[in-house]
Order: C-alpha cells, then sequence, then structure tokens
C-alpha cells in the first residue's frame, strides 16, 4: 500500500451526481495533491463489494429523486461497514440525498416511506410545495459558510443528545424551516444540505482534509504492522 | 375567427409594427398585449398552419433554424419564432410578425419552452413534435429530468394524432408508450458493433434503463447518455431508427462534415451535438418531402446559422461566443474545443440571475480537467460569479498566473483586444452574454439586437 495515495470511495458517483458535488471530490483532490498525496477516486455503484476500511475517505452526494429510490434498495448491503466506519471516527462527508439515506428514513412527497441505513437517528420528510432553494449562509466550528441549497426534504434529529448540528443558520434554511440550523457533525461524519459545492469554502475543505490525512497515517501504519 | 380575436389580432399587429419600425424592439409585447385581449388568440392566428414544435433541453434553436432553411428550400415560406423567444408571448408575437406570402402550404416551426409545450399544444394543434434530449438544466428552475418530460409527455398526450420525430439514442423518448406515429433518428457509425460493451462517464445523468432500473451499456456512446444503449440485464434497447447519421467526416470547431443516408453534409458549425441538431432538421424535412439533395442544399448555403454560437470580428480577433447554460452543452463544447488546432484565449463569464440559474454547482460537474490546456495561453474570467469560475478552473489544473479576472465589461473587452492569440473562445451563460453584447453594441463592435 502506498504511503502517498489516498483512496476515496464515492458512493453511486453515476447516479447520485446531478447536483455539482462531484466539486467537493475535486477541490479535496487538488488539496491533497499539494500536500503531496496522489487520489485514486472509486465509484461504488449498484452490485459493487464495497469495505469501508479499504479507504481514506466516503464522499456520498446528491442526486434525482428516482436514481435516489433505486440507490436506497441497494444500500442496505454497505449498513454494516458504513455503521462501523462512522462509528470509529473515520471520515464520510454525505451531501443531500446522501445525507438523508443515512438517517432512518424518508418519506417522499406521494407519502412513501422509504428506508435508509438507520446509522444516525435522523429522519426526512419531502414537502414538495415547500422546496427550499436559494443561497443559504452559516456558522460552522470552522468559521463562514456561503453556500446553496436546493431541496424538499425536511430532515430532523431524533436525538439532539447524540447529533449536532454542522453550523447555525445565518440566511437559507438549512435542515428545515423550523430549526435554523445546517447540517450534522457526528465524531468525523460530516451530513449536510449544501451545494456550491460544500468545499469551495475552504475552511471547511481544510479541515475534512486533515481527518482525511490523519485515518490514511493510521491505515497506513496498521497496513505495514500486518505485513511485518 | 371571434369578434375578439379579430381585435386581439389587429392591436397585436398594430403594437409589433409601432414597436418594430418606430421603437426598433418588442419581441414579446405584442404578443402580451393581444393575450391580454384575448387569450386564446394563439388559436385563430395558427389557423390552417401545419404547425412543427421543436423542444428539449439543448439544440432547440439550432434544429429550429436548420429545419426552416431546409423547409424553405421546397416551400418559399416558413413561419418561426427567433432564436430564445421560446416562450408563448414570443410565440404570439411571431405569428403576428409574420408577413403572408401566398403558399401552397402553411408551416410553422416552433421552438418550445420544455414547460409550455402543453399549453402551446392546446392551443395550436401541431402535426409534428421534435424531441431533441432531455438533460439536467438549471435545476433550481426546470426541477429533474424527468419532471421535466412529464411536462411534454402531457402536451403529447393532447394531440394524439401528431407525429413524434425524436432522438432514438436518448432512452427516456422510448420510455412511455404514446398511440402517436413515431420516427427515431439516430447515430449508426462504423464503430457502433454489437459485440461492443461500453458505459457512460460516471458525470452522465439519465443512465436508468426506464424498465427495470438497471444501468444501461452501450455498443457505441456519441455524447453524454445518447448512443446505441440497450440494457444488460432485461435487453431493452434502442428502438429502430428511420433516419441515421452513418459517419463522422472531419469535426473542427467551426465546421462539420458528416455521412447521412447516402449523402455527405457540411456545415459551418462545430460541435457533435450539432450533427444531432442537422440530423433531426434532416429528419423532419425528410418527413416533409423533401429529397437529400434538398437538404443538403439548405445545409450547404453560405449563410451561416447560428444557434446560441456567434462569430464576432474584433480588432485581429476572431471571437467566438458560445452560451453555456447546463453541464452537458457545456461539456460537448468543452470536447469541442479540443478539437482546436491553432493557440487560444479562453474567456468565461459565469452570472447567477433568474434566466442563468441562480444556482452555479453545475459547473463542477462539467469536465474543464479534460480540457486540452497546452493550446490555452491566456484565461480572463468575469461575471458576477468570477470568483466561482476562477476557482473552478484553478482546481482544474489552470495555472493562476495565467487567468485574470474583469468583473467589468468596459475592462474585459480591452482585455480582450490585448489578448495574445488570434482565436478566442468566450464561454457564457446568458445575462452575460447579454451584457457582453451590449457592451459591444455600444462600442459599434457587433449590430445591436440579437
Amino acid at each position: 500500500m502506498s504511503d502517498k495515495l489516498i483512496k476515496i470511495a464515492y458512493l453511486y458517483e453515476d447516479l447520485m451526481n446531478t447536483y455539482g458535488d462531484s466539486g467537493d471530490v475535486k477541490i479535496l483532490s487538488f488539496l491533497l495533491k499539494r500536500e503531496g498525496y496522489d487520489t485514486q477516486v472509486d465509484n461504488i455503484s449498484l452490485g459493487d463489494e464495497f469495505n469501508a476500511f479499504d479507504y481514506d475517505f466516503v464522499f456520498f452526494g446528491g442526486g434525482q429523486d428516482f436514481e435516489q429510490t433505486v440507490v436506497a434498495k441497494d444500500l442496505p448491503r454497505h449498513k454494516e461497514t458504513l455503521r462501523k466506519y462512522i462509528n470509529d471516527d473515520k471520515p464520510m462527508l454525505c451531501i443531500c440525498g446522501g445525507y438523508q439515506l443515512m438517517g432512518s428514513y424518508y418519506k417522499t412527497n406521494s407519502g412513501v416511506t422509504i428506508p435508509g441505513l438507520d446509522i444516525l437517528p435522523l429522519h426526512t420528510v419531502f414537502k414538495s410545495d415547500k422546496r427550499m432553494i436559494g443561497d443559504t449562509r452559516y456558522m460552522t466550528e470552522w468559521g463562514e459558510v456561503k453556500a446553496f441549497e436546493n431541496h424538499s426534504g425536511q430532515t430532523y434529529f431524533d436525538n439532539k443528545d447524540k447529533l449536532h448540528p454542522l453550523g447555525d443558520m445565518i440566511e437559507g434554511y438549512g435542515n428545515n424551516p423550523q430549526d435554523h440550523v445546517e447540517g450534522l457533525r457526528y465524531r468525523n461524519f460530516i451530513g449536510s444540505y449544501s451545494h456550491g459545492p460544500l468545499l469551495k469554502n475552504t475552511n471547511v475543505a481544510n479541515a475534512i482534509m486533515k481527518m482525511i490525512i490523519a485515518w490514511h497515517q493510521e491505515r497506513v501504519s496498521e497496513a505495514k504492522k500486518v505485513t511485518e | 375567427m371571434s369578434f375578439k380575436s379579430g381585435i386581439a389580432k389587429v392591436a397585436g399587429k398594430s403594437s409589433y409594427w409601432f414597436l418594430h419600425n418606430v421603437l426598433k424592439g418588442g419581441t414579446s409585447f405584442p404578443g402580451k398585449f393581444a393575450m391580454k385581449i384575448d387569450p386564446n388568440v394563439l388559436n385563430s392566428l395558427a389557423k390552417g398552419y401545419e404547425t412543427v414544435i421543436v423542444t428539449g433541453t439543448n439544440g432547440k434553436t439550432m434544429t429550429t433554424a436548420l429545419i426552416v432553411e431546409a423547409l424553405k428550400k421546397k416551400y418559399g415560406d416558413v413561419l418561426t419564432n427567433p432564436s430564445g423567444s421560446n416562450m408563448q408571448q414570443g410565440i404570439v408575437t411571431a405569428f403576428l410578425a409574420h408577413k403572408h406570402k401566398h403558399v401552397k402550404r402553411k408551416i410553422a416551426v416552433l421552438e418550445v419552452d420544455e414547460a409550455n409545450v402543453k399549453m402551446v399544444t392546446k392551443l395550436l394543434h401541431p402535426s409534428v413534435f421534435v424531441l431533441t434530449n432531455i438533460f439536467r438544466d438549471q435545476m433550481d428552475r426546470y426541477g429533474e429530468i424527468y419532471t421535466t418530460y412529464d411536462k411534454i409527455v402531457d402536451g403529447i398526450k393532447l394531440a394524439p394524432d401528431a407525429t413524434i420525430i425524436a432522438n432514438g439514442d436518448a432512452s427516456i423518448f422510448s420510455s412511455v408508450e404514446f398511440p402517436n406515429k413515431k420516427i427515431f433518428y439516430g447515430f449508426k457509425l462504423p464503430d457502433d458493433k454489437p459485440e461492443n460493451d461500453l458505459k457512460a462517464p460516471v458525470n452522465t445523468d439519465g443512465v436508468l434503463c426506464p424498465k427495470c432500473d438497471h444501468i444501461l451499456h452501450y455498443h457505441s456512446r456519441i455524447y453524454a447518455n445518447l448512443g446505441d444503449f440497450f440494457c444488460p440485464n432485461c435487453g431493452y434497447d434502442r428502438p429502430d431508427l428511420t433516419f441515421t447519421v452513418n459517419n463522422i467526416l472531419e469535426q473542427t470547431p467551426n465546421s462539420l462534415k458528416f455521412q447521412m443516408g447516402n449523402k455527405d453534409y457540411s456545415i459551418n458549425i462545430g460541435g457533435t451535438y450539432n450533427i444531432y441538431n442537422a440530423l433531426a432538421a434532416y429528419s423532419v424535412a425528410r418527413h416533409f418531402g423533401l429529397t437529400e439533395a434538398e437538404v443538403a442544399q439548405a445545409f450547404a448555403e453560405n449563410k451561416r446559422i447560428f444557434g446560441r454560437q456567434e462569430l464576432i470580428h474584433y480588432g485581429n480577433k476572431d471571437i467566438d461566443l458560445i452560451l453555456v447554460k447546463n453541464p452537458v452543452g457545456l461539456d460537448e463544447v468543452l470536447h469541442m474545443l479540443n478539437t482546436e488546432k491553432d493557440d487560444y484565449s479562453l474567456v468565461a463569464l459565469l452570472n447567477a440571475n433568474h434566466a442563468d440559474g441562480i444556482d452555479t454547482s453545475w459547473i463542477w460537474d462539467a469536465d474543464f480537467e479534460g480540457l486540452n490546456k497546452d493550446k490555452i495561453k491566456k484565461v480572463l474570467v468575469g461575471g458576477q460569479r468570477w470568483h466561482d469560475m476562477g476557482f473552478r478552473l484553478e482546481i482544474a489544473g489552470f495555472d493562476p498566473g495565467t487567468m485574470s479576472t474583469n468583473p467589468d465589461y468596459d475592462s474585459l473587452i480591452e482585455e480582450i483586444k490585448k489578448l495574445p492569440t488570434k482565436k478566442v473562445y468566450i464561454l457564457s451563460t446568458y445575462t452575460a452574454m447579454l451584457a457582453l453584447r451590449k457592451k459591444m453594441a455600444e462600442k459599434k463592435i457587433i449590430k445591436a439586437g440579437m
């Protein structure tokens, strides 16, 4: 295993690919390159085998509603590996649809309940007549973030002791119209409704990059121990 | 014609005359005015016309222009709406502005916005629908591709007698069954072999099989999700094609040479997407009884047909001004730039007004990384969101040293004059293009108007 090769798993890159979130991975690859790391991005698609611990970072972006329902059916195969990965403090970023699918369920506009991975205690209800579209600004632990939201899903935390928002709203909606917060920070997992893409905010990008490099170094040294 | 429609028509026509001849403008106001008097004025204006409706995400303007050029060859006079005026008022204005000549067949060829197909169909009873493609487009305005297609389907359902002439390489167009007569066109290139098994790049949307939700594969892929698709799971595949492009013979940013049926065709514009537009126009022309020779002659006419691409001479510069509005269109323009043989400079203008789409995320789904940067000697970045555009290009590997930012159009135009290359490509979103053209018209670099 190469010391300087960062492996990124892009969940359903060929289906959850319509809101510019691929930019998050492009920006991280660029910043990592500047730190001397090459990146390899693997598309984990329908039917593919996947072990999250083979990767330094897992990314899951937003997609169209129809594609999301197809992805929701394939995704449960990876529940155990993702649950362990997240609870073991490994870095993962989920945007919009990807964020919704980490919760217990989402209810579509037509009232159908689609189960999520149920790794994080949150749920989402779609309200097509109240689509939240526009610029957002919010304050995170790494400073202010400017982004764009475009979602009809309203996300609610079911365990507010365990889950903490990514930021407090300055402008726009965020998770839902009531709570005035955006996204989720849980261990080294980040969920967010921010397109734009989110990581054009280099304060957040650099923070995630540090998590990735830290876990990468741990992973490399563990691999070395095994081979010795 | 009802009394009300008669009044509306006269009022609309005189307001058009006034605006056009006295105020030198007016693309949608006369239509708006006539519709105020009679909301159904289009119904009476369009009586006696065979109407062709051209719709889809990309290529509407170019396809419409090429159909008009071809049909004029045989039928002389053809009514159409000017570039971009594809909402209802613009269409009413087109009918009001049309000077009637005595013709055997009255034909109207109209570019119609996807969301307006239903409403226009109600009023016009079209005889032909031309469907170009459906891609993600300004998702803050249009929503997702299936929603867009549903809107078109709702319109087609009102006209079961109309013929559908659709891009057979787009799987979405054979996903819904219609009672209508259907004609499909597509690419059947020499490398399109049944043993080929290809997948679309990861940034492609609309790749799921409409029958079984598996990912489609291709025997030959032309661009984005267009090509000779098949489903490895359920066997669903491309419909039989009536009209085909059989070979691409030559491609530069300003010329295309390709074969349809048994004949070679040339047009003075670049981009594989424009071959699709030419193929759509060819299919419509053949449907209206034109011979291959008549179509070839129409396409070869010396007049350059622009669509949303314009050539401007400024000082010693040859400028190609190209409208970009969604990632698939932008990606195809980038592919076209990679066919440029000479060194060039790139100008990228990004706005985020309603007409551009207020979300600029889409520039990240286009493959700027794949652009051949050796040929690009200088990059200028402008528009309201110059910062986002500049950052996108930096991430794509452009050296910040070769880039400069010019949010102001006066200085941008001065900078263009100083660029180190003769050839200049300007990629611009809609309102940035309008602002740039306005400034260029003030400086007498181009004529005013579109």
